[in-house]
């Protein structure tokens, strides 16, 4: 007795040091910065992208994630303008902002207009070398009119550009957009009777952290405010990932702490009205506590960083590592004249560790997908269980007066209950439940709908997609991540592939799979290219020009001068000049080079409808892939999805060959019937409800089964005490079912549906339990 | 962009003329102040243009009419042309040819043009600032307004623009940077009737 009380006082000791430890590392990691994170990209597994299509990503991610739009709306267009002005001047205020445009600056245009000026022989448009075949009549009218009139100053530029062909080239490089105007510099475009004029802001980096995240937003939306309040009747349209993010990060911050107090207070009323006493309460916040602590500890040092989504399922971890306390506390209540709590210990001792170990390898098996997020759960999970099961270990014994069982309570009564319906009924009820069952699964599971869309993981509030809509009408750009890469060997090559593809994406607009498209050959046409203009030029002016200047009155000597400094070679517009100069600034980032120096280039593309479609067309050019990361994370998904289903099928061969050891072959079988049918008939259930599956409904399959075959082995294991184990049970299913269907409320679809997965599966698993009544190892 | 600059500057001459009559000691306001009245304008032009690299200066001649449906200018000779200009879009058509819109929106260095040119048509001297540098003189019955832009595109392509008149305006000058020179002589000028007859609407019409 001496020396068990001193072993007891050890293991007390080690258990107070661990769980201090872990307190002291948590509070020492939270007081830094960045410990929290909440961005959904950081969940996704790294692509295996070659090092040029992860650059280009990267790069188009960086663009997309950085970029905030706005309309700002008014009936009085110059109203709409100033309000625009003013909304610019705030935001740049923000340091969290880099730029804002607001004006296309004249300047600006100018210097494009410089750039080019002294290669116009060798960037004609396709229009202007079609008429110079067959209209050279048209093109001298053209530049006849241009010089008589009051209007043209067309004489200036008569010796450089002698039939005004400059600007209409310039012109032409630029992407048609029929939906946006200019005013003044201002960009906008009409709606339901009112002007939006267009403002663009960039943020200093796509990965904001959570402070500097709700640090903007305010701003935006105080600046936003004042706008409205000056002028009545100015509204203004916004979007852009940081909103997204922004208002994902305040729906998971909501959703912790009401998962986590609807818990406790679930809890709380649950042991307040079957125990007569507060001290199973003390044992359970103790255990919540300590493993909450040890969670957090090894997560951050694990990580360096807890991810929002883990905390968001890592709440519904204080209704799973509730459990242990419960049966101890049950057999407790329960036991006889001679329980001690090292008695008590010892009886649920083999139930309560092959359950530990059991849901530690359901969490563990989430780590089969490469997706850090769930490898950050399944570490935060295991810990917080561990915890919890240690500190039953060695605290339970510190309470030497026994509990005593509200005999009226509900969740007894029931338990009473429910286990003499399952006694009463004989082996044919049992078998034709199975039966039963098993034709209902057999029949529903091919069924069931599965949509594998990575969007599930982000929260979609209505008012964003609506303001997003609206933001993609006026621009009449919708652009989402997808583009073109386009490799090859050397710059002249890629800008020929460009061209050559141009011409499939321009079909492609004609048959609206795409709106438009943004390259860098529009800017900078291939050598070949433009030697095929400069030569079409070279020959024009060779055949009209004399003429054309003898009717106008030039003298010989001029006009055989300027014609030979039009048609004197050309020097090539290079890639690199064009990149070094101030023309290229918007558009130098769909440049790339790889590490080997092999260049390589992004087309953006605009309003993609039809994806395959895309993908099919571009298929037959060599060295252009269509990259459309959502695209590939969804078919990642499906994969991970059909891989985890796979997984849990191996996993329940091997568990059934574990327990077979001990209980045999057919017994095992029939412990694991309950945990299998639950996960499958939760599915069926809830593609019944009209929803779609995801891989999160089968990762929660792995918990239904972690924690559904707890109950079978508790009772298993019950030697005959039946009663106090169903007890523990009931208790240990509604605080488990209570936690994760508050997580089926989740605004999140990923989370809702692991949550709504769980929920159910429990319940099915709780009912079917009683299926391994009598089928304990010493009943044998 | 710099058709639009000029439309604007003969929008203001002629506005300008309707009120022929100048004072004794006229002021800059004075004629300021005049352009802002809406009337129809009808006379004929002569228009010369110096282009460096012509041995002679390019010469035509035309009709114009100036009302609230904008700037109806048709040159004769040669070559046969028509152009129409209001704030919002300029028609152009070459002899027989389809009239050629140019949008506001499809040029934007149309814009800023328009802008002033609206501003002038309600005749305000302030919006005339922010654009030009003016100076003004006048000597007896004759006065000079020249025009020196101050903000680009139009500064970059135009040096100075000079407006000169006695009873009407007689004669607009406009200098580019190239040093090229444009020189529009009226004649003929008629406010009446008073308003555009049926006539001269469908000529608008285009």
């Amino acid at each position: 007795m001496r020396s068990s009380f001193t072993r007891g006082n050890i293991s007390l000791i080690s258990w107070a040091v661990l769980v201090v430890a872990a307190l002291v590392l948590t509070a020492l990691m939270i007081s830094g910065q960045g410990w929290l994170r909440s961005n959904v990209f950081e969940l996704l597994p790294e692509s295996d992208y070659d090092p040029l299509t992860a650059a280009a990503t990267e790069q188009v991610d960086m663009e997309l994630g950085t970029r905030l739009l706005f309309f700002i709306g008014h009936k009085d267009r110059g109203v709409a303008k100033a309000a625009a002005d003013r909304l610019a001047a705030s935001l740049l205020e923000q340091p969290l902002i880099d730029s804002v445009t607001v004006r296309i600056d004249e300047s600006q245009y100018a210097a494009i207009a410089g750039f080019y000026y002294p290669y116009r022989r060798q960037i004609l448009s396709a229009e202007q070398l079609q008429a110079m075949a067959t209209d050279a009549a048209g093109i001298e009218q053209r530049a006849l009119a241009d010089i008589f009139s009051p209007f043209g100053g067309g004489g200036a530029n008569l010796a450089t550009d002698p039939f005004f062909l400059f600007a209409d080239s310039l012109q032409a490089l630029q992407p048609p957009n029929s939906v946006v105007n200019f005013d003044d510099g201002y960009l906008w475009a009409a709606r339901d009777g009112r002007d939006y004029v267009f403002v663009m802001a960039k943020t200093m980096s796509p990965s904001l952290s959570i402070v500097e995240q709700e640090k903007l937003v305010h701003h935006i939306d105080a600046a936003i405010g004042s706008v409205r309040s000056q002028d009545s009747g100015v509204d203004v349209l916004r979007t852009g990932f940081s909103f997204y993010a922004y208002e994902a990060t305040q729906s998971a911050k909501g959703e912790v702490s009401t998962i986590g107090v609807g818990s406790l207070i679930g809890l709380l009323l649950l042991v307040m009205t079957t125990f007569r006493s507060m001290r199973p309460l003390t044992l359970i916040a103790i255990s919540i506590l300590a493993g909450c602590a040890i969670a957090l500890a090894v997560t951050l040092s694990v990580f360096g960083y807890v991810h929002l989504f883990t905390l968001v399922f890592g709440a519904s971890l204080i209704g799973v590592s509730v459990d242990y306390s419960f049966h101890y506390v049950a057999n407790d209540a329960f036991g006889g004249e001679q329980w001690t709590p090292q008695r008590g210990l010892r009886n649920i001792f083999t139930g309560v560790t092959l359950g530990l170990l059991t849901s530690i390898l359901a969490y563990l098996a989430l780590t089969v997908a490469p997706f850090p997020g769930l490898q950050q759960l399944a570490v935060f999970s295991s810990a917080g269980l561990i915890g919890a099961y240690l500190t039953l270990i060695c605290v339970s014994g510190v309470w030497r007066r026994r509990m005593t069982l509200n005999e009226r309570s509900l969740v007894l009564q029931f338990a009473k209950r429910f286990l003499s319906l399952w006694e009463r009924s004989g082996p044919a009820y049992r078998y034709g439940l199975i039966g039963v069952l098993a034709v209902l699964i057999v029949v529903g599971y091919p069924t069931i709908d599965i949509d594998d869309d990575v969007s599930v993981l982000q929260a979609q509030p209505p008012e964003l997609k609506r303001q997003e809509a609206a933001i993609q009408e006026l621009l009449g750009v919708a652009q989402a991540g997808t583009f073109l890469l386009v490799k090859a060997g050397t710059g002249e090559e890629l800008l020929q592939r460009e061209e050559s593809v141009r011409h499939e994406l321009d079909t492609l607009i004609g048959s609206s799979t795409i709106t438009g498209y943004q390259a860098i050959s529009r800017w900078v046409p291939s050598e070949a290219r433009q030697r095929r203009s400069f030569s079409a030029y070279v020959e024009f002016v060779k055949q009209r020009l004399p003429a054309y200047f003898e009717s106008l009155g030039v003298d010989a000597d001029a006009a055989a001068r300027t014609q030979a400094k039009l048609t004197q070679d050309m020097s090539v517009l290079h890639i690199s000049d064009w990149l070094e100069s101030p023309a290229s600034e918007q558009f130098r980032n769909l440049w790339l080079v790889g590490d080997s120096g092999e260049p390589a280039s992004i087309i953006l593309l605009y309003g993609v409808q039809d994806v395959a479609e895309l993908a099919s067309r571009v298929a037959a050019y060599p060295d252009i892939t269509v990259v459309n990361k959502a695209r590939e994370l969804s078919g990642l998904f499906g994969q991970y999805r059909a891989r985890v289903a796979r997984m849990l099928a191996t996993a329940y061969v091997i568990i059934l060959l574990g327990l077979a050891t001990r209980y045999g072959l057919p017994r095992s079988v029939l412990l694991l019937v309950p945990p299998v049918f639950a996960g499958l008939v939760a599915l069926i259930i809830i593609s019944a409800l009209g929803e779609t599956l995801n891989l999160f409904n089968f990762l929660a399959m792995i918990l239904v089964l972690g924690i559904g075959i707890d109950f079978t082995l508790f009772i298993a294991e019950a030697r005959h005490e039946y009663l106090s184990t169903m007890f523990a049970i009931t208790l240990s299913a509604l605080t488990t079912m209570l936690s994760f269907g508050l997580l089926s409320l989740s605004g999140t679809y990923a989370v809702h549906s692991f949550g709504l997965t769980v929920l159910i599966g429990i319940a099915c698993a709780y009912l079917l339990s009683p299926l391994a009544t009598g089928l304990g190892s010493e009943t044998r | 962009m710099r058709q639009a600059a000029n439309t604007l500057l003969l929008c203001v001459l002629l506005f300008g003329l309707a009120r022929g009559e100048p004072q004794a000691q006229l002021t800059l306001a004075d004629v300021v102040a005049r352009l802002g009245t809406p009337a129809v304008i009808r006379g004929n032009y002569t228009q010369t243009k110096e282009i460096a690299l012509l041995s002679r200066p390019l010469e035509s001649h035309g009709d114009f009419i100036l009302s609230k449906l904008g700037l109806f200018w048709r040159q004769q000779s040669p070559p046969a042309g028509i152009v129409i200009a209001d704030g919002k879009r300029l028609v152009q058509q070459i002899g027989d040819g389809d009239p050629e819109v140019t949008d506001d929106s499809s040029n934007p260095m149309a814009l800023p043009f328009s802008r002033i040119f609206l501003g002038i048509f309600s005749g305000d001297e302030e919006s005339l600032r922010t654009h030009f540098e003016i100076t003004f003189s006048a000597t007896g019955e004759a006065w000079e307004i020249g025009l020196v832009p101050t903000t680009e595109p139009m500064s970059l392509a135009i040096e100075s623009i000079i407006l000169y008149g006695r009873e009407h305006i007689e004669d607009l000058t406009v200098v580019n940077r190239s040093s090229d020179k444009t020189v529009i002589r009226f004649s003929d000028i008629r406010t009446e009737p008073e308003h555009l007859t049926e006539h001269e609407i469908e000529l608008y019409a285009r």
